[in-house]
């Protein structure tokens, strides 16, 4: 990692590493997050996002390793200037039910110290932008997953967070709130240089950020823009529609375990392999007589599922 | 200060929004304060009597109006037999039968000892006890007025005329006893218990850490908790008092500023037990069930029912670590004594320390829990 002192920098964790007893949740994970881009995290459940989303935001405390950033801030150190400057949106919904969502948003911004007539602009442009405007009087309990996730994001935006964190922030979101919801992020990160961090199991939203990381058990795999991210595999994926008639698991269970090729699966009724590197010609041989076979464009499903089939026998990270 | 001011409000909002909590606020003190005040009651006044009268002299009406006149008798029936008088017993109709001899009043006359005797329902061992106590004291009375007018004794009184004088509590009544300490055991089942839910419930719904991203320290996050309900505390200090006062006739002796400052200590404590409870229970349920093991010894070793110096000695080391025992002390000195503070200065000063202890425990804890 290079790019450790980044001056420019939102966000730099050095060797941050968490246990819980004997168990090593995020183990020296070392990166820097440039200010104005939306960086994401990706990975299997339990692979220690959540534990280092906390540790930024100052939730849970490091075992070793530092996070810095803000121009010199440090999260141990400075903990209440850190906050003040952050926005943080949990996986689980975390706003009190048994107020109204306008009470909801009055409360955290005076949290945040906002003056009631800048809270009240706040509150407005915010629930129009994010269209919950008639919902403000509403009792928070009776909600809707996709609207809760609007209302939440609202919170988290109030004071103008200079870095917003999001953990998870659209799991069961119908898809236009899910297109509200980061249409106003890209907006706040392009306009206004706010930083985000999420994490996310959506291909299409990671595809969506600036840099991605990979992480898997506790530590970071790969990370980098996704388009470079994809290079390793650029060139060795093809793809050939099963023919008509023909049962595509059988034409799976025939190629699956062939030599030259590392992966092999169904999408739809097309079969979708990946050689290893050397051996596209031997691959293409080997589907041809299904198709003609076409290269794809690797997506980065293809990408983390080729890099944690590395990743147990070779622990070193790819940096890109 | 700004950030707690809305911590406050939006315990009262959400307070506002659950009207079971709400109503325990204003029912549970009222409805300790009757059920304690007038369904605990040890006085032995007012027992049932019947009486089986077979000497029907002026002797023995005398005994009986005399036994009448302490108030400690009420003759709800007259019977022709013994066997009636049994009845009566049995069915708990009477819990005092006196049974006069035919020559009681031949043989008080002529100086023989005049016979009767009295049964009692001796399932309530107090009021038997006292009953039998009573009875006989009116028995010696009568006895030794008699001797004395043989002996040519020519004054009202005796010649050793003892006078009792219950002070503080003239009538003996149990509640003027019971309400001064009640008002600790009502401060503390109902403040316990909402607080003791407060840090765990917004753990489990996940708003705690909602709360600890924001620049809200863990100070402010504890007290913007204690704050609104040591305003619902005065509250139902108030409403005890006002009932204590006009309802039970209870007069305050005392300083009702120095009541009210005492008062406001103990909710201090009481609310930091409940926190302390809430950063060790995983569950509301946890909560609920270890705020019921600290409730138990507050009302059985405080002093508020059995008096300590009258427990074990184990029990008494123990009764000295329940802040409730000195705000008992305190409030029992204060309204019942009219003792200024100076003569209080001990179980205020234990008071202030236990509450200071709990406090700073919790406020660990709470660092703990959430780091």
């Amino acid at each position: 990692m290079s790019a450790a002192s980044d001056a420019g920098a939102s966000l730099e964790a050095r060797d941050l590493t968490r246990r819980f007893g004997a168990f090593t949740a995020v183990n020296h994970v070392n990166f820097v997050v440039p200010p104005g881009k939306v960086f994401g995290f990706l990975g299997p459940n339990g692979s220690g996002k959540s534990t280092t989303i906390r540790m930024l935001t100052g939730l849970l405390e490091p075992t070793s390793g530092s996070v810095t950033g803000f121009g010199g801030l440090d999260v141990a150190r400075d903990t209440e200037a850190w906050k003040k400057r952050l926005g943080y949106m949990s996986q689980k919904f975390s706003l009190y039910i048994d107020l109204t969502v306008e009470e909801n948003l009055r409360f955290f911004g005076s949290l945040y110290g906002l003056e009631p007539a800048r809270l009240s602009e706040r509150v407005r442009a915010l629930s129009e932008r994010l269209e919950f405007g008639a919902l403000l009087p509403a009792m928070t309990a009776g909600l809707s997953t996709g609207q809760r996730q609007r209302v939440a994001l609202a919170a988290a935006l109030l004071h103008e967070p200079e870095l917003l964190f999001l953990d998870e922030p659209t799991g069961g979101v119908d898809p236009k709130g899910r297109r509200l919801f980061w249409d106003l992020i890209y907006e706040l990160a392009a306009d206004r240089h706010m930083t985000v961090l999420v994490t996310t199991h959506y291909m299409d939203e990671a595809e969506q950020c600036d840099r991605l990381a990979f992480i898997l058990n506790g530590g970071i795999i790969a990370e980098g823009p996704p388009h470079d991210l994809k290079d390793g595999l650029r060139g060795r994926i093809l793809e050939v529609p099963a023919p008509p008639g023909a049962d595509p698991f059988e034409e799976l269970s025939r190629v699956q375990s062939a030599p030259p090729l590392e992966d092999a699966y169904l999408f739809g009724r097309r079969l979708r392999v990946v050689a290893r590197p050397g051996e596209e010609t031997a691959a293409r041989r080997l589907v041809e007589p299904l198709g003609v076979p076409q290269a794809a464009e690797p997506s980065l499903e293809d990408v983390f599922v080729s890099l944690a089939r590395r990743a147990p026998a070779e622990t070193e990270k790819v940096a890109v | 200060m700004k950030r707690l001011l809305a911590l406050t409000w939006k315990e009262f909002l959400q307070l506002k929004r659950d009207p079971i909590t709400l109503r325990l606020i204003v029912f549970v003190p009222v409805m300790q304060t009757l059920m304690f005040g007038y369904a605990i009651n040890y006085d032995v006044k007012h027992l049932k009597m019947v009486v089986y009268d077979e000497s029907k002299s002026v002797e023995s009406r005398d005994l009986v109006s005399k036994m009448v006149a302490t108030q400690y008798f009420d003759v709800v029936g007259q019977v022709g037999s013994l066997k009636a008088l049994g009845e009566e017993i049995d069915a708990a109709r009477a819990s005092v039968g006196l049974v006069i001899d035919r020559n009681f009043g031949k043989d008080f006359h002529r100086g023989a000892p005049a016979q009767a005797f009295l049964i009692v329902n001796a399932t309530d061992t107090t009021t038997a006890t006292q009953a039998m106590a009573i009875a006989s004291g009116i028995a010696s009375g009568l006895s030794v007025q008699a001797l004395v007018q043989r002996a040519g004794w020519k004054w009202e009184e005796l010649p050793l005329n003892l006078r009792v004088r219950p002070w503080y509590n003239p009538d003996l009544r149990t509640s003027t006893f019971v309400i001064p300490g009640l008002i600790a055991i009502i401060l503390t089942f109902t403040l316990i218990q909402f607080t003791a839910s407060a840090i765990v419930r917004e753990r489990e719904r996940g708003t705690l850490e909602q709360l600890q991203v924001t620049p809200a320290t863990r100070t402010e996050i504890i007290l913007g908790k204690i704050m609104p309900f040591m305003l619902i505390g005065l509250v139902q200090l108030t409403m005890t008092i006002l009932l204590m006062r006009f309802l039970f006739d209870i007069p305050i002796r005392g300083s009702v500023l120095e009541l009210y400052a005492v008062g406001l200590i103990f909710i201090t404590a009481v609310l930091g037990l409940g926190m302390l409870i809430s950063t060790l229970a995983a569950t509301q349920m946890q909560a609920m069930q270890m705020s019921a093991f600290f409730l138990l010894p507050f009302v059985f070793l405080s002093g508020y029912v059995f008096p300590i110096d009258g427990m074990p000695k184990i029990f008494q080391y123990i009764s000295r670590l329940i802040p409730a025992r000195y705000f008992i002390d305190a409030l029992r000195g204060i309204i019942l004594r009219g003792a200024p503070i100076r003569d209080l200065w001990q179980p205020i000063a234990w008071l202030t320390f236990y509450t200071i202890v709990i406090i700073a425990l919790a406020v660990a804890r709470f660092k703990k829990t959430t780091a």
